[in-house]
């Protein structure tokens, strides 16, 4: 198992390079200039041209390229062209709202779409099976940033339950770093919930008509024992699997809940770097993004051995 | 049942717990603190770097600087306790305030200010004035000279502009630095200090009153005079979803909105919480910039055309909504400023699309695609191009409309290439000003002939560099109106570029806030929350 992991976290590296050499040629290649954003509205070719000098923009493209490589080997991420601070204290800052909000949301759809997921396979059919998959559906269908519209409007502006917008820190207290995250984390995780749900029921579903279960129920298991240790648990490899790729989906929904609550993550300083060219960032985080993105598929293929005691690496 | 049961619990368990967070009272704060969703996200602390609005903003919280408008745009006294000018006008002797200090107690001394200056002169307006300066003169820690090469009757306007990358006083050792790096160290002798600390790019950026700060006397007019910090604390929240910006309003969770969208904010303009109203007295221009380079509008025909074509108010309905917030504005150097004229302007007050159908045709107009780049970052904007691209249309122009972000737009007006639809070359775009801008002829920078070392539009025209520069030169007021109204004439003969209307830049506040000063470039000092 540990020469594994070893292999598959060596072997990031050079996904880590073509994605790096992809992402810094796109982004050079593609129109738009970070120094007339810079220089302003009114700007005049002579500004434009003393920032653009001022940035080193003009150097040659693979000049450019080697020393934003060479600051990677080094363990640096470079300088944000605008603010002229280092991206990893860019990063720093907005890391933790995007944990949190990935965080709760995960916890708060899987907790609540497997046992709807398994309710609605052992409901099949029923009244029940059809509420929970409209649900899904509903979950599907509807816009993230309409959804967190309208809870803005319910419960923040109409009823002045909760804040409309913002982040509070673990360290300002409980209660307000809760309260800002009870809506962002409602509006992103029904679709995740729903994804979860739909993909629980078919796969415990399709469990269920297995001889062992039928067995089980001969024996005089409890319908709740046969459901969550015999079901969901030979059901759970493409179930975790789902939620793995959901992260993936959480990421770019993280984007649009992030900007409709205004919360200062990784997702809005994305957008923000996108839109100004911000390159150093965009790089930076688009890296980041990447070796999450394979860490969490390397976490999930070794998840299985959990669930699968024939699964070994 | 039992499973039902655990179940109602966890749900009760849940719901106890979202009704204690959602009604759990937030902390009561002692100190006061204004919060504004400001038009743009500060990214650029470098005042003289960059022409940015936003920085500029940011700048009038942080720095003071010798000269400030009043509300008749004169240049007026604001760091600079008294002044003399030379009977000749080539010496300019200021002596500064007794009780000038920087955020980090040293006082503001001559030194600094020199410095200052020549950070600043390097480029735009800054350069413009050092180039007539022979030199800049310290007399004692207070008081210096600028002694003119050749005389200038715009080096207090220069020094107190609203328009471009102002003058700004930094510190001696931060202004030495090198212009062509931007500073980010932010102390500055101005009535807030920045919190550089707690500032979180693209959320949140905050100013500290500062105690220490000694404003003058006199009546707030613009952004002269008296600059008394009456909070404790500002806040710029950056929201940049404009819904949730009107949620978090009504919600009272900040307390200004400098720049709501004005289709949105007819929706808070009943609210017995909220006022809608102008806080800048001249407004926002638009225009129709038009590349001179290549065909047709190289043929002043075709240009003379886009004003025919233009209904001023079909492009402000658009743009601005209620006629209550815009005005038909033939006046290019703003209706309201002190150079106002409409001669000349029968093109652009009355649309007559057969007629400027015939101009195009005179032009050589042969229905090839003509490139309009248009903003998608801005709705206005956006707005604006596709009133521009129908009208085009019903007079049998092939538009090729690009709609594209504002990053791009700036990329691809750079661009000199030939516009034949397979390059970045363009033929027009869209873009707006603050009106303070085009209030004075002699610095607006937009408006020039410099051809090649021009902005994006490349107008090449010598006279509107000659009469740039001869109202700059002007004695009197007289001339200067003489040389204004020829000047619009020159305008709306050559068409450099096609001005479509002037509107008011609303902004939407919580009522209990009081003591606003009316200022193009928006100012916080004087403003209480009760």
């Amino acid at each position: 198992m540990t020469t594994y992991v070893i292999r598959r976290l060596i072997a990031t590296i050079p996904v880590m390079g073509v994605v790096a050499t992809v992402v810094f040629l796109i982004l050079h290649l593609a129109p738009g200039d970070p120094s007339a954003i810079l220089a302003g509205d009114d700007a005049t070719p002579a500004d434009i041209a003393f920032i653009r000098d001022s940035l080193g923009l003009d150097d040659p493209l693979i000049k450019q390229f080697g020393r934003w490589v060479w600051d990677i080997v080094r363990g640096e991420l470079g300088v944000s062209i605008y603010t002229r601070k280092p991206v990893t204290h860019l990063v720093g800052q907005r890391l933790e709202p995007t944990i949190w909000l990935t965080v709760t949301t995960i916890v708060f759809a899987v907790s609540l779409a497997l046992p709807m997921g398994v309710l609605a396979a052992w409901k099949a059919g029923t009244v029940v099976d059809r509420v929970v998959m409209l649900f899904a559906v509903l979950g599907f269908s509807v816009p993230g940033f309409w959804l967190g519209f309208m809870f803005i409007y319910g419960f923040s502006v109409n009823l002045g339950w909760l804040p409309v917008q913002g982040y509070r820190s673990l360290a300002d207290g409980f209660v307000p770093f809760a309260r800002h995250l009870v809506l962002p984390t409602l509006t992103l995780g029904l679709v995740y919930m729903a994804l979860i749900a739909r993909i629980t029921r078919t796969t415990v579903m399709e469990v269920l008509n297995n001889d062992y279960i039928r067995t089980a129920y001969s024996k005089g298991v409890a319908p709740r024992e046969v459901l969550f240790k015999h079901a969901l648990k030979n059901a759970a490899v493409p179930i975790v699997t789902i939620i793995g790729v959901g992260i993936a989906l959480l990421i770019s929904g993280v984007v649009v809940t992030e900007t409709v609550f205004a919360l200062p993550g990784l997702g809005t300083l994305t957008v923000d770097a996108i839109l100004r060219r911000d390159y150093p960032v965009i790089q930076a985080l688009i890296l980041i993004f990447s070796g999450v993105y394979v860490c969490i598929n390397l976490a999930i293929d070794l998840s299985y051995t959990l669930f699968d005691p024939r699964i070994r690496y | 049942m039992i499973r039902i049961r655990r179940m109602a619990g966890v749900m009760v368990g849940f719901t106890i717990l979202v009704a204690a967070l959602t009604f759990a009272a937030p902390s009561t704060q002692a100190e006061s603190v204004l919060r504004i969703v400001p038009q743009a996200d500060l990214k650029i602390l470098d005042p003289h770097f960059t022409r940015a609005t936003i920085t500029k903003i940011y700048a009038y919280f942080v720095y003071d600087r010798l000269f400030e408008y009043n509300d008749k745009a004169q240049p007026t006294p604001q760091m600079v306790e008294s002044y003399e000018v030379s009977p000749d006008n080539m010496t300019y002797t200021m002596t500064l305030r007794k009780d000038l200090a920087f955020h980090d107690g040293r006082p503001v001394t001559t030194d600094d200010v020199l410095a200052s200056m020549k950070h600043w002169g390097t480029r735009g307006l800054g350069l413009t004035l050092m180039e007539r300066v022979k030199s800049l003169e310290k007399v004692d820690d207070r008081t210096f000279r600028i002694n003119m090469a050749k005389t200038w009757s715009l080096v207090l306007d220069s020094l107190g502009s609203l328009q471009g990358s102002g003058l700004f006083i930094l510190p001696e050792r931060i202004a030495m630095q090198d212009p062509k790096k931007q500073i980010t160290e932010t102390i500055g002798s101005g009535p807030f200090k920045f919190d550089a600390d707690n500032w979180v790019p693209g959320n949140k950026v905050t100013f500290l009153k500062n105690e220490a700060y000694v404003p003058r006397t006199e009546k707030p007019t613009w952004t002269a005079g008296r600059k008394e910090p009456r909070v404790d604390k500002v806040e710029w929240v950056i929201i940049s979803d404009q819904q949730t910006q009107l949620a978090a309003l009504r919600a009272g969770e900040v307390d200004i909105l400098e720049d709501p969208a004005v289709d949105l904010v007819q929706l808070v303009a009943k609210d017995p919480n909220i006022t809608v109203s102008a806080l800048d007295p001249l407004g926002r221009h638009g225009y129709i910039i038009i590349n001179h380079l290549y065909p047709p509008f190289d043929n002043v025909k075709a240009r003379q055309a886009l004003m025919w074509m233009v209904n001023q108010a079909e492009y402000m309905t658009v743009v601005a909504g209620a006629p209550e917030n815009w005005t038909e504005c033939y006046a290019y150097f703003v209706c309201g400023g002190a150079y106002a004229h409409s001669d000349g302007s029968e093109a652009l007050a009355h649309q007559d699309l057969e007629k400027a159908k015939q101009l195009l045709k005179e032009a050589g107009y042969n229905g090839e695609p003509l490139t309009l780049l248009a903003s998608t970052t801005h709705a206005f904007l956006n707005s604006a191009a596709l009133v521009t691209t129908q009208n085009l249309r019903k007079m049998g122009v092939n538009v090729d409309l690009q709609q594209l972000d504002w990053g791009t737009v700036l990329a691809r007006r750079a661009s000199r290439d030939v516009p034949d639809g397979r390059t970045k070359g363009w033929h027009m775009y869209h873009t707006a000003t603050k009106a303070i801008n085009p209030t004075n002829p002699g610095i607006w920078g937009t408006l020039n002939g410099r051809c090649d070392k021009g902005n994006p539009g490349w107008v090449c025209n010598p006279r509107i560099e000659e009469l740039k520069g001869a109202f700059a030169d002007a004695t009197s007021e007289d001339e200067k109106q003489a040389i204004a109204k020829e000047l619009q004439l020159l305008i709306y003969d050559d068409v450099p570029f096609v001005l479509i209307g002037q509107w008011k830049n609303l902004a939407a506040y919580r009522k209990n806030l009081e003591g606003f000063v009316l200022s193009p470039i928006p100012v916080y000092w004087n403003v209480s929350k009760n």
